[in-house]
């Protein structure tokens, strides 16, 4: 594997309204017509069905933007960062606009097995006053454990414990919507919070509400 | 009235709960979004479905590109939204905006929509009621935008006139900015709509119904049409009422867009396409696109291959696809196919060349384009399965010939081979629908011999659906029940490993049949179809066939009268004053050569006199000799 390429680029962009409705699969195949619009030098898999080696840190869930997300670009060719990012970002959709890009070590492990933790900025529709709903996130604090069923398409329900997976919850104010608070995930294989669980669990099941990915932390830390 | 910022608020309550809500927020790569205030001029340019579908209209993407390049107008995109967000947004209340400012569609200064097809007519009015504007054209006073509709289904435009308040007929390419500025500048000027629509009259192509006057005989048939005489002066315009309106050309064509809006979501045909012929010279009879694009114009190959560059360049797209009614007939096909391997080949793209004859050579080409990769399946149409039935038609492949193509295409490691064919032609007996079956059967046994199990054969049959403009629109469709045990014989007949065969509910074909016959009165039966709940009549699980029976009903009208009747020659035809240059003379001397059994030539080879040099003499001298598939005007002086 590691013969198919010379270059492992990681980039880190910000996404817009934009580009808030469009899925997964539909972002990854976005980022591959911008790149053969850029005229980069993508890496593809071997084999029959060859994949462009594109390789991203964690999906954002449909309807979030993202502050700094991540993804792995592998080249057939050393490029200079600079150069790089100065023929991608005219050829991605305004919606997505890229930050910074750094080569990253070529052996490292994937890019989703290094993402340890999200954080997330959340606005959500409540005509509480601060500090009632102040006091929500306190008692949801205060909790041990907090049981949660998730179900998966048509697989039997998961059970899990939502309160350590949330680390760090903190309120940040009023907003025109309604109430602002940032949360810190845990996200390690087979454990990752998700803020439309936790918003359900403090009562805003269906409530509109803006959400912002501000960070995602990577547990193998590059210099 | 609300702004853009209310409703991408309004959106994020909605959009979440939604399927594909992608599609509905704009954004992608390639749509161009321009300065509102600051531009003079704005189209909305909608398809009356799912964005899906509409995203792979080349018209609409043509016209996008040539207004988008006008630097005082703007041209943004509609589509009508599924019916989970069609709910959503009339639950709350959310007019529907275009994709690229978010404004309401009631802003802009002219709707134009796409109609290409019968199936879209009750999608109009629920567009129409999601924009916020009055169905009818005769409710609309002054405020709303100039709703104007283009595309096939406009060569009868009778039975969607009372919603539009005007037709374009014919190719819009040079009208469309005519038509957006006529029509804004003397609406700013201060004139009412009346006027602004005499205005528009004035512009070659144009149809405003509402200044034409219908009468009907006893029996239903059209007595006469006449020009309605309220209309006959306006203070603001000289100009008299054309008692016909002939389709609009472009003698050369423009050159092709090649910055296609790139989708972020899956859609219909997620590709580019390229127009690389328009015309047909085969002159197949059942054919409307074959009559209605004539003359044949191809575009030069340098041309062709000048677009494949800019949109591998600028789109990414995996996939092109040539578009012409006839890719066999572009004369420099085959260096087109060899240069745009050699240029492209590496690229990982794919291209794409539907309507090829069925001739070895076709797979000669199909090959070139497949290089290394999975060869899959190969499309023929020989919509009849008899030599007989083919003359009748006027498609003639000889049988023999079809099947030593088949061989060929087996031969050469492709499995599938689709055939498509109809039923209800003129003259067509139970034998010729046998012969599908058998011809069927042929080649899945030439399948066999050559590829073994895995070779297999689909065949795909529709009904005969008469359209207006060809030489049978004269022609009653067939009956329900003969269609019905037609298919019921092809049913059991094409049964077994390797053969696969699909068909078109009865149903649905005889609703298409009625609306593209149809006369005035259609409009208030299209209209009470869509309140009864008729909507994405396209869309085999949305078809609703009891709210369409009730509605004729509910009119007094009858279906089978529109699809079934046959039409004496003297007939007064709801579309008789809308011209695509083609003679009724020419189409009724076709039709009786079709009872006939006799088939007529390529008129590339010898010109029949069809109407085209009569109506478009001067277009054609404006251009060389060989840029048409007709000859010269001056060589020839066509009579009729
Ligand atoms: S004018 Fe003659 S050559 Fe031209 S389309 Fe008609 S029949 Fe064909």
């Amino acid at each position: 594997m590691s013969e198919t390429y010379t270059q492992r680029m990681r980039v880190t962009y910000a996404t817009d309204d934009t580009v808030k409705y469009v899925g997964h699969l539909d972002m990854a195949r976005t980022w591959e017509r911008a790149i053969r619009r850029a005229r980069l030098p993508l890496a593809y898999t071997q084999g029959f069905h060859p994949q462009p080696r594109i390789q991203f840190a964690a999906a954002l869930p449909v309807g979030f933007t993202g502050q700094a997300e991540v993804v792995d670009v592998f080249l057939n060719e050393e490029l200079a960062p600079d150069d790089f990012l100065a023929r991608l970002t005219p050829a991605l959709p305004s919606g997505i606009r890229p930050i910074a890009a750094v080569p990253a070590p070529r052996e490292a492990p994937s890019l989703q097995s290094q993402v340890s933790g999200t954080r997330y900025r959340v606005e959500v529709e409540t005509p509480e006053p601060d500090a009632v709903f102040r006091a929500r996130l306190d008692a949801f604090l205060a909790r041990s454990e907090v049981w949660r069923e998730r179900r998966r398409g048509k697989k039997a329900a998961n059970r899990y414990d939502l309160r350590p997976l949330v680390q760090v919850l903190a309120y940040v104010g009023p907003c025109a919507l309604g109430q602002v608070f940032d949360v810190t995930m845990l996200a390690e294989p087979g454990a990752t919070g998700r803020p439309d669980e936790l918003l359900a669990e403090l009562g805003y099941e269906a409530a509109p509400r803006r959400v912002v990915r501000l960070e995602l932390t990577l547990s193998v830390r590059e210099k | 009235m609300y702004t853009p910022d209310e409703i991408s608020r309004a959106l994020d309550r909605v959009l979440p709960f939604v399927q594909k809500p992608a599609r509905y927020t704009g954004g992608e790569y390639n749509s161009v979004v321009k300065p509102w205030a600051d531009t003079r001029y704005r189209l909305a340019l909608v398809f009356p479905d799912v964005y899906d579908l509409g995203m792979s209209n080349l018209g609409l993407t043509v016209l996008y590109d040539i207004v988008n390049r006008q630097p005082d107008m703007l041209a943004e995109r509609a589509y009508t939204p599924w019916v989970d967000m069609l709910a959503a947004m009339r639950r709350e209340d959310i007019p529907l905006y275009a994709l690229e400012s978010r404004r309401p569609l009631r802003e802009f200064d002219v709707l134009g929509f796409s109609l290409p097809y019968e199936q879209l007519y009750t999608n109009v009015l629920t567009t129409l009621a999601l924009v916020g504007i009055p169905l009818r054209a005769a409710d609309r006073y002054e405020d709303p935008p100039l709703i104007l509709a283009g595309g096939s289904a406009c060569l009868n435009p009778e039975p969607m006139h009372a919603f539009f308040d005007a037709f374009f007929i014919g190719e819009g390419e040079d009208a469309i900015t005519e038509i957006v500025r006529t029509w804004t500048d003397a609406r700013r000027a201060g004139l009412s709509r009346v006027d602004a629509l005499h205005r528009l009259a004035e512009i070659n192509g144009i149809y405003v119904p509402s200044f034409y006057q219908v009468s009907y005989l006893e029996d239903g048939r059209i007595a006469e049409r006449v020009l309605d005489i309220r209309y006959w002066t306006s203070g603001h315009s000289q100009y008299p009422i054309p008692n016909t309106i002939t389709k609009r050309i472009v003698p050369t064509l423009p050159p092709p867009p090649t910055k296609f809006i790139v989708p972020f979501i899956d859609i219909v045909h997620n590709r580019a396409a390229i127009e690389i012929q328009r015309g047909c010279t085969r002159g197949c009879r059942f054919c409307q696109a074959g009559m209605v694009f004539r003359p044949v114009r191809e575009r030069p190959l340098d041309e062709v291959l000048a677009a494949v560059d800019a949109v591998v360049a600028q789109t990414g797209f995996e996939e092109i696809s040539f578009l012409s009614l006839s890719s066999s007939d572009y004369r420099e096909i085959e260096a087109l196919v060899r240069q745009v391997v050699a240029r492209h080949g590496g690229d990982k793209l794919s291209v794409g060349l539907p309507s090829l004859r069925i001739e070895s050579f076709s797979i000669d080409l199909m090959e070139a384009l497949a290089g290394g990769r999975r060869r899959s399946g190969f499309t023929f149409a020989p919509e009849a399965a008899t030599d007989r039935l083919r003359d009748v038609i006027n498609k003639p492949i000889a049988t023999e010939a079809l099947l030593e193509t088949a061989r060929q295409v087996y031969g050469r490691g492709w499995p599938t081979i689709k055939l498509y064919f109809m039923i209800g032609h003129p003259t067509q007996t139970l034998e010729d629908v046998q012969a599908i079956v058998d011809l069927a059967h042929r080649v899945k046994r030439i399948g066999y011999e050559t590829l073994g199990k895995k070779s297999n054969v689909r065949v795909g049959v529709s009904t005969l659906v008469p359209k207006p403009h060809t030489p049978f629109q004269w022609l009653p469709m067939a009956d329900e029940a003969t269609i019905r045990a037609q298919i019921g014989l092809l049913e059991r007949g094409l049964r077994g490993p390797g053969l696969n065969f699909n068909w078109n509910n009865p149903r649905e074909t005889l609703l298409e049949a009625a609306l593209s016959r149809g006369d005035r009165r259609l409009s208030d039966v299209i209209q009470r179809a869509w309140e009864l709940g008729a909507g994405f009549d396209g869309w085999g699980d949305q078809f609703n066939d009891a709210a369409w029976t009730r509605a004729f009903a509910d009119l007094n009208l009858d279906p089978d009268w529109y699809a079934r009747r046959e039409r004496a020659i003297d007939e007064v035809l709801p579309w008789d004053h809308i011209s695509v240059g083609v003679s009724k003379k020419y189409l009724l001397r076709e039709y009786r050569r079709a009872l006939a059994g006799e088939a007529t030539g390529d008129c590339r080879e010898q010109c029949y006199a069809c109407g085209i040099l009569t109506h478009f003499r001067e277009e054609r001298r404006a251009v060389a000799d060989d840029a048409w598939g007709c000859p010269p005007a001056r060589d020839r002086v066509t009579t009729d």
